[in-house]
C-alpha cells in the first residue's frame, strides 16, 4: 500500500514495448536506473511494463537505439492531476487553506482522556484542569505539564499521582487515588478492631486478638470489638495485628415533609429554538432571539459534536436549545401518591447512606397536617462493623 | 605466478573470506538469491538479463549465468542492482563462465 502510495505521487505509466532485442532494452533501462515493473510478456517481441514518469521521459534514447516502439497504454498519478487541474485556481487555493487549517489545527488540544477516576469526579477533575488552562481548544504550546501537575496535587489531598503526557493534540491525564489510611495497615502491625456503628450486636467473631465483647451487648461507634494486646495466664504480654468481624442490629429513623401546595408548570405550545456552534471554549451565536423570551420556560440543550470515525471527538459542536413558555398551575396532591412518594424518597435515601445494610424490617408513618405532608420511615437493619484501629491500652 | 596449487589467488582470497564466516557477497560482486518457496525469487547484485520468457529466464550475475526454469515466469521488477521475479520456479541452474564448470 505504501509503495502504491509512492508510486502515485510520483505517476507512473503503463507502456506497451515491441522491441526485436527486448533483453538488451531492458538491460539498457536497468542500467541507467529506469525502474520498471510488472512485466508481462505477451509476445515474443512484445511486454508490458510500468514504469515512473521520470523513467518514461528517459526511455526514448534506448528505445531509438535498440529499435524498440513503445506505445502509452495508461496514465495515472499525482503528476496527471496536477496537470489536468492546474488551471483551476480555486481548487488549488481550497486544497491550501485545508493544509493549512490541519497544521493550524495540529496546534491545539483536541481532547482530553482522564484515567485512573475511580471513587473522585471526573467532571470536577476537568473542571479544575480546565482552571489550570488544560482544556480542549487550547494552544498546546501554553500547556505545561509539571505546573498543572503542581497546582492540581496543592488543592486536592485524595490524589497520590498525577500526570499529563501530550500526545499529538491530545492530552492524556493519569491519576491515581490516594488509599484509605486504614487500609494502608500493614497486615504483621498491631492494631485493634472498633465499632465504626452503633447497635446491639448480633454476631462477633474474633480471628485474632482479645475479644472484649459478646453477642446481645450494646455497642457504639468506637468501642474496641477486640484488642490487639493478648496477656498470657502467666502475665506475658504480646501484641498482635487482631482481626474480627462483628455484625449489629442496627435501627434508623428517617423524616421528610413536603408542600401540599403544589404548583407544576404547564407548558403553553409557545415556543423559541436558537443554535449556536461552540468552537474550543468560543460560542457563536447564530440567532437573534433574546436571552430569556418568556417569563416562565423550560430550557431543552441539544449538543451535536463532530466525530471522526473511531470516536475521535472534534472540539466543535452544535448547540441547539429550546425555549418553551410555561404557566405555573396548582396541582392537586392525592394522598396515596403522596404516601408512596415520600417513602421511596426516604428509601433511596437511606440506600444511598448505607447501601451495604441489610433491611430487614421497615415502618413507614404518613400524616397530613397544616397543608405539609410528613413522612416518617423507621428501619431495622443488620450490619457488619469492625475496623482496624491504631493499638491503644 | 598467480597460482598456486591448482587455484587462483581470487579464489584463495574468497576461500580466506569464508573463513572468517563474512558474507561473500560483502566483499565480492557475487550474486544473492533469494526464493521465496517456488513462488518467486529476489537477485541481488545482476548484471542483466539475457534470455527472457515465461519458461525460462537467464540472468547474468559475476563469473555465472543463473538459469530460471518454470511456468508462467515474470519479471515483477527490476533496476540497476535488483530483480524480482515471479511465477513458478521448478529449476534453479547456475552456469560458471569462467572455468565453464556446472553447478545445479
Amino acid at each position: 500500500m505504501i509503495l502504491g502510495m509512492i508510486h502515485f505521487v510520483r505517476g507512473w505509466v503503463r507502456l506497451k514495448i515491441t522491441s526485436p532485442g527486448m533483453e538488451r532494452f531492458l538491460n539498457l533501462c536497468a542500467a541507467r536506473n529506469i525502474d520498471f515493473w510488472d512485466v508481462r510478456r505477451v509476445s515474443p517481441d512484445t511486454i508490458l511494463a510500468t514504469v515512473s514518469v521520470r523513467g518514461f521521459f528517459e526511455l526514448h534514447p534506448f528505445a531509438r537505439r535498440t529499435m524498440s516502439r513503445i506505445r502509452v497504454i495508461r496514465k495515472r498519478g499525482a503528476p496527471f492531476l496536477v496537470r489536468r487541474y492546474r488551471r483551476r485556481w480555486g481548487l488549488w487555493a481550497g486544497a491550501l487553506l485545508c493544509a493549512a487549517a490541519i497544521w493550524a489545527a495540529t496546534g491545539f488540544v483536541w481532547t482530553i482522556d482522564v484515567t485512573g477516576c475511580e471513587t473522585i469526579s471526573e467532571a470536577e477533575l476537568r473542571v479544575q484542569l480546565a482552571e489550570c488552562g488544560l482544556e480542549p481548544g487550547v494552544a498546546l504550546k501554553s500547556i505545561r505539564p509539571d505546573r498543572i501537575k503542581n497546582e492540581i496535587m496543592s488543592v486536592r489531598d485524595d490524589l497520590s499521582f498525577f500526570a499529563v503526557n501530550l500526545k499529538g493534540t491530545k492530552a492524556e491525564v493519569i491519576v491515581s487515588e490516594r488509599e484509605n489510611d486504614a487500609r494502608i495497615l500493614l497486615k504483621t502491625e498491631p492494631c485493634d478492631i472498633v465499632s465504626d456503628k452503633t447497635g446491639v450486636l448480633s454476631k462477633v467473631e474474633v480471628y485474632e486478638g482479645n475479644k472484649l465483647v459478646k453477642e446481645g451487648q450494646t455497642i457504639h461507634a468506637g468501642d474496641k470489638i477486640a484488642s490487639g494486646i493478648m496477656r498470657s495466664s502467666q502475665g506475658d504480654v504480646w501484641q498482635v495485628h487482631a482481626r474480627a468481624q462483628a455484625e449489629v442490629r442496627t435501627w434508623y429513623t428517617l423524616e421528610t415533609v413536603m408542600d401540599l401546595s403544589l404548583r407544576a408548570p404547564r407548558k403553553t405550545g409557545a415556543k423559541r429554538t436558537r443554535m449556536a456552534l461552540i468552537i474550543g471554549e468560543r460560542r457563536l451565536n447564530l440567532y437573534l432571539v433574546e436571552n430569556a423570551p418568556f417569563t416562565w420556560y423550560d430550557k431543552t440543550v441539544k449538543k451535536k459534536s463532530l466525530e471522526l470515525p473511531g470516536g475521535f471527538e472534534l472540539p466543535v459542536c452544535l448547540v441547539c436549545e429550546t425555549l418553551e413558555e410555561t404557566q405555573p398551575e396548582e396541582v392537586a396532591v392525592v394522598e396515596e401518591k403522596c404516601s408512596s412518594l415520600l417513602e421511596e424518597r426516604l428509601r433511596e435515601a437511606f440506600v444511598r447512606s448505607a447501601p451495604e445494610a441489610q433491611i430487614v424490617s421497615t415502618n413507614f408513618v404518613f400524616q397530613m397536617e397544616n397543608g405539609m405532608a410528613r413522612g416518617i420511615l423507621n428501619l431495622e437493619c443488620l450490619e457488619l462493623t469492625g475496623v482496624e484501629a491504631a493499638l491503644t491500652p | 605466478m598467480n597460482q598456486t596449487d591448482g587455484k587462483s589467488l581470487k579464489e584463495r582470497l574468497r576461500e580466506a573470506v569464508g573463513e572468517l564466516d563474512v558474507p561473500l557477497s560483502a566483499f565480492f560482486d557475487l550474486p544473492r538469491i533469494e526464493l521465496s518457496g517456488d513462488a518467486g525469487v529476489l537477485i541481488e547484485c545482476h548484471q542483466g538479463i539475457i534470455e527472457y520468457s515465461d519458461t525460462v529466464i537467464q540472468v547474468a550475475a559475476k563469473d555465472m549465468i543463473l538459469s530460471f526454469t518454470g511456468k508462467n515466469l515474470e519479471l515483477r521488477a527490476m533496476n540497476k542492482n535488483e530483480m524480482s521475479i515471479k511465477g513458478i520456479i521448478q529449476k534453479v541452474e547456475l552456469k560458471r563462465t569462467g572455468a565453464g564448470e556446472k553447478r545445479s
